[in-house]
């Protein structure tokens, strides 16, 4: 069977044959492109000395897969304290530990929450409430900007906020892929509130159905198998989305399908807005060979 | 005695071999339908979601955009006729639909593997995790 999976398991990387697709980027890639707009953000600030960031996730297997010590090697070079990862159960309701462990303690400047917008949007009303909200940026991470994270915290509240985002494209980008994909959900789920999170899903179906189409034309229905799924994969290359997210090239060996990151920053009216472009996001883990120093 | 021997093992090997033609045969994708005349091949694909559970409020609505997609692929697809078309290895045109089934998997280990079980014996070659 071929599976596309919303995780990021650098143990996948190693099984053979590869059958397992995997979005995001790895958190690992992802922090490495974040360490350089926190660099950036803190220079256009005025701001002095070395800015300090964390993790703050839910306890999972897969957070935990973002605790890798290059992530400490990365910031160190690139002039960042990056303090240890606050992990939290999945039903916790109220942070006041853990925000006081990374504001008071930590003293971060950048705190990246990893959790979907539900425990996100808790997360920073406490925050609000223990008068953290300005001592830190505060950046959600690409699976967070869900409907339900403006619905709990208020769109208002919103402002300011950052987004990861390494997904598909956002309600507020334009392209007939965008269009397309909300006019489609709209069909079928009518007054269903758009994000991050159904655009992916349509991008994800618009990859399986290529990969599905090339796999029958070359093998015949007979030929519908996992492992001729995957070959078929290996051969995306500049597949377009019409704007939901960018064009998707295969590298031989990366499961990833998607290569790129952007920031994000949300607006009083609750909706995300991207204020960078889309940076490719370098394949580091379950890449043997590459090095990110160069 | 070692007739009796032979005769166990052939009986042990041709069980297997038709427990495993049976599981492979139950793993293919169903036979084709016809509609209104025209043959539609149905390929099974699976969507897993965590439609409830620790990441619902992120893994609900891709999985209803998900379901969504393939809705529309089956009632109109890409030439407004319902399903889509492929030229084959045989050189012929074939028109197909999709068998898009869904479960919920609760963000839950031992919930996921009873759906990717019970999707692999309905031929589901494809599947969504999220």
């Amino acid at each position: 069977m071929c599976h596309i999976s919303h995780t990021v398991t650098p143990g996948l990387y190693k099984v053979s044959p590869l059958l397992n697709f995997l979005t995001p980027p790895g958190d690992v890639d992802i922090l490495s492109g974040l360490m350089d707009w926190i660099v950036e953000d803190w220079e256009a600030k005025g701001e002095t000395g070395r800015p300090s960031a964390c993790v703050m996730a839910y306890e999972a297997a897969t957070s935990r897969y973002s605790d890798h010590p290059l992530v400490f090697e990365m910031a160190e070079e690139k002039g960042i304290n990056w303090m240890p990862h606050t992990f939290f159960p999945f039903t916790a309701s109220d942070f006041t530990v853990e925000l006081t462990r990374v504001i008071e303690e930590y003293g971060a400047n950048y705190v990246y929450l990893r959790a979907s917008g539900s425990p996100c949007a808790i997360i920073m009303k406490d925050a609000e409430r223990l008068g953290y909200r300005d001592d830190a940026e505060w950046i959600i991470c690409n699976f967070a900007p869900d409907s339900s994270f403006p619905a709990i915290l208020g769109a208002a509240n919103t402002e300011g906020i950052y987004v990861s985002d390494s997904h598909a494209g956002l309600p507020t980008d334009t392209g007939p892929g965008i269009t397309w994909g909300i006019d489609l959900i709209d069909e079928y789920n009518p007054g269903m509130a758009h994000s991050n999170a159904d655009l992916l899903g349509i991008r994800w179906c618009v990859l399986g159905h290529e990969v599905t189409k090339r796999c029958l034309e070359k093998y015949g229905l007979e030929g519908y198998t996992g492992t001729n799924l995957a070959e078929m994969m290996w051969t995306i290359e500049d597949l377009d989305f019409g704007g939901n997210g960018m064009p998707l090239t295969m590298e031989a060996g990366n499961i990833a399908i998607e290569h790129d990151v952007r920031l994000g920053i949300y607006h009083a009216d609750g909706k995300v807005y991207a204020i960078s472009d889309w940076i490719p996001a370098p394949w580091i883990i379950g890449n043997d060979e590459y090095d990110w120093r160069l | 005695m070692r007739k009796m021997r032979k005769l166990l093992k052939i009986s042990i090997v041709g069980l297997v071999i038709v427990g495993v033609v049976a599981l492979l045969a139950g793993c293919a994708p169903a036979a084709p339908v016809e509609e209104e005349g025209e043959e539609i091949e149905l390929i099974p694909v699976g969507l897993s979601f965590g439609w409830t559970g620790a990441t619902a409020s992120f893994n609900a609505p891709c999985g209803e955009a998900a379901k969504a997609y393939y809705a529309w692929m089956n009632d109109e697809g890409p030439d407004g006729e319902g399903g889509f078309t492929y030229i084959g290895p045989d050189g012929k045109e074939h028109r197909a639909k999709y068998d898009a089934m869904w479960a919920d998997n609760g963000f839950l280990v031992g919930r996921s593997m009873t759906i990717l079980t019970r999707f692999a014996e309905k031929g589901v070659a494809l599947m969504y995790n999220g």
